[in-house]
């Protein structure tokens, strides 16, 4: 699975029919209700960045550890990266960034707050975006 | 009044029959699907719309096509396709009919399909492509039954139809068009898939629609003259094959401007795709035999239609229009769709192959709505048969 880059105007969104997937109204983040979504996959193809993936069979017996705060998996839907939106109601932050510690690979934070880590990594790194003509807006930045 | 397609010689039962065992064979692959999940099929994260999708595609197009027949007739008086407007409504029933049938049979959670009317998202093509499809299915059946219905109860002096069908006629000529044009929105609003983001994808739709469409009636209209007495009439299916004439021309030349834009520019994305279909890229080129064939046949169509000798042979106009008819099918319900996946907005080639169990689906869907045109048609030419007599 790809890194979703939690555009500002996301396609997938404007495509799906249920609202099954959408934007967070509390972080901007590009959410997904797995039991809503009626598997059309519209949003992977409206996706720019093959950021989704669709559980093609039912998923369940290839996990070996069941995570009890993750919303339950089921084959037929599509699934996306949500930035851990369950760690972050919690107030951690994503599995991803926790994993790189101390090395400052990834950054997370608010980018509408001018003094989070992020806008100062921001304000003084070159990032690029990926795609940045067609107008999604990606919040996903990348440190060059 | 449907009791007319319940008589039958044993050739009409024999063909029933044979479609109900491939509907059969479909509908127990579906019931493996259905348990199994869509890994059943060739899909894949890359291909993520296989043969159901664009089938779908390709169908909109047929039903929309009727509408070839209705609006000559209805706008501008044109007599000669009084007696054939109703081939069209009724093959747009079978039509849309499958379009709903490959859309259910595509999703992952068939069981929410109810989700699109409980959760109405306006944004979303896709919520109005099941307004305007289903909203053409029920003018189609409302109109073309409510005229059946009017000869067949009276079947010995001629009637016309009643007056309050007339506006749901003229409604369903503009929304013939709605259904292919909000169909070719699925695919040309989308930012990160250069081959789909055209504007000429919905004209293109159409042109396709308006040769494939009349293509197929033209074809089961010589069928009909064969198994029944019902005849067209000369007039009727000559003015048919210029329009489907015209309107395969049209189609050509819009693919033509794809080509001009993609290779001029020189843009990659824009070329990537076509070159996919047509040369093979990077090795991967399943597709290459196919979109070749779809050209040489369209082409081979277009001249046997155009050349006078066998335009007026009803076995080579019948060939022609066949040919044409897989041309586009090839065109529309392979290349645009399964093409547009390749390569992968994160430049991947992956190449799709339907499954076996897919296949059967697939052509167990074609059977069903080779069914309710064939019931449909039955009690139509009955209740016409009937009157004439």
């Amino acid at each position: 699975m790809t890194l979703c880059n939690h555009c500002d105007d996301p396609p997938c969104v404007r495509a799906c029919p249920t609202k099954a997937t959408f934007k967070s109204m509390d972080n901007g983040i590009v959410m997904m209700d797995y039991h809503r979504c009626i598997g059309c996959r519209f949003c992977m193809a409206a996706c720019p960045y093959g950021a989704r993936s669709f559980n093609w069979r039912n998923p369940r017996p290839f996990i070996k550890k069941i995570n009890p705060d993750f919303p339950t998996r089921m084959r037929g839907v599509v699934e996306k990266c949500t930035f851990c939106a369950e760690r972050l109601a919690e107030g951690k932050i994503p599995a991803c960034v926790e994993a790189t510690g101390d090395t400052k690979a990834m950054v997370f934070g608010d980018l509408n707050d001018p003094h989070s880590e992020i806008s100062q990594v921001l304000e003084s790194t070159f990032t690029i975006q990926r795609k940045p003509r067609l107008g999604t807006r990606p919040s996903i930045f990348y440190i060059i | 009044m449907i009791e007319k397609a319940l008589k039958g010689s044993s050739k009409y039962w024999a063909w029933m029959a044979f479609l109900a065992m491939l509907v059969g064979i479909g509908a127990i692959s579906y019931y493996h699907q259905f348990y199994y999940g869509l890994g059943y099929t060739g899909m894949s994260r890359d291909v993520s719309w296989g043969l159901y999708i664009s089938q779908f595609t390709f169908m909109v197009g047929v039903a929309a096509g009727g509408v070839m027949l209705v609006l000559p007739y209805y706008i501008h008086d044109y007599k000669a396709f009084s007696r054939i407007t109703i081939l069209g409504e009724f093959l747009a029933i079978a039509a849309v009919s499958m379009c709903l049938m490959f859309i259910i049979v595509d999703l992952g959670q068939p069981m929410r399909l109810l989700n699109v009317l409980l959760h109405p998202t306006p944004h979303s093509m896709l919520f109005w492509d099941m307004i305007v499809l289903n909203g053409y299915l029920f003018l189609n059946l409302l109109v073309g039954w409510t005229l059946v219905h009017a000869q067949y109860k009276s079947p010995h002096r001629p009637v016309p139809p009643p007056k309050w069908i007339k506006p749901f006629i003229y409604i369903s000529i503009p929304w013939a068009v709605s259904i292919h044009t909000v169909t070719a929105f699925l695919y040309a609003g989308l930012p990160g898939r250069d081959f789909w983001l055209t504007a000429i994808m919905a004209p293109r739709f159409l042109a396709s629609a308006f040769a494939a469409g009349p293509a197929l009636i033209v074809i089961m209209a010589l069928i009909i003259k064969r198994v029944s007495k019902f005849d067209a009439g000369q007039e009727a299916i000559q003015k048919m094959v210029t329009i489907i004439g015209y309107a395969t021309l049209v189609n050509f030349f819009f693919i033509g401007m794809e080509f001009f834009t993609a290779f001029y520019s020189n843009i990659p994305g824009h070329k990537a795709t076509l070159d996919y279909l047509f040369w093979g890229l990077e090795g991967a080129h399943s597709l290459v035999p196919w979109m070749r064939a779809s050209m040489l046949l369209g082409a081979i169509g277009v001249i046997m239609l155009l050349t006078p000798k066998t335009r007026y042979n009803e076995k080579t106009l019948g060939l022609a229009c066949a040919l044409i008819f897989l041309s586009l099918w090839i065109d529309k319900g392979l290349g645009l769709v399964l093409g547009g996946f390749v390569p992968s907005p994160t430049e991947y080639i992956t190449q799709y192959y339907p499954t076996m169990g897919e296949l059967a689906i697939t052509i167990g869907v074609w059977a069903a709505g080779f069914m309710i045109v064939t019931v449909l048609y039955k009690m139509a030419i009955r209740v016409r048969l009937d009157f004439e007599n």
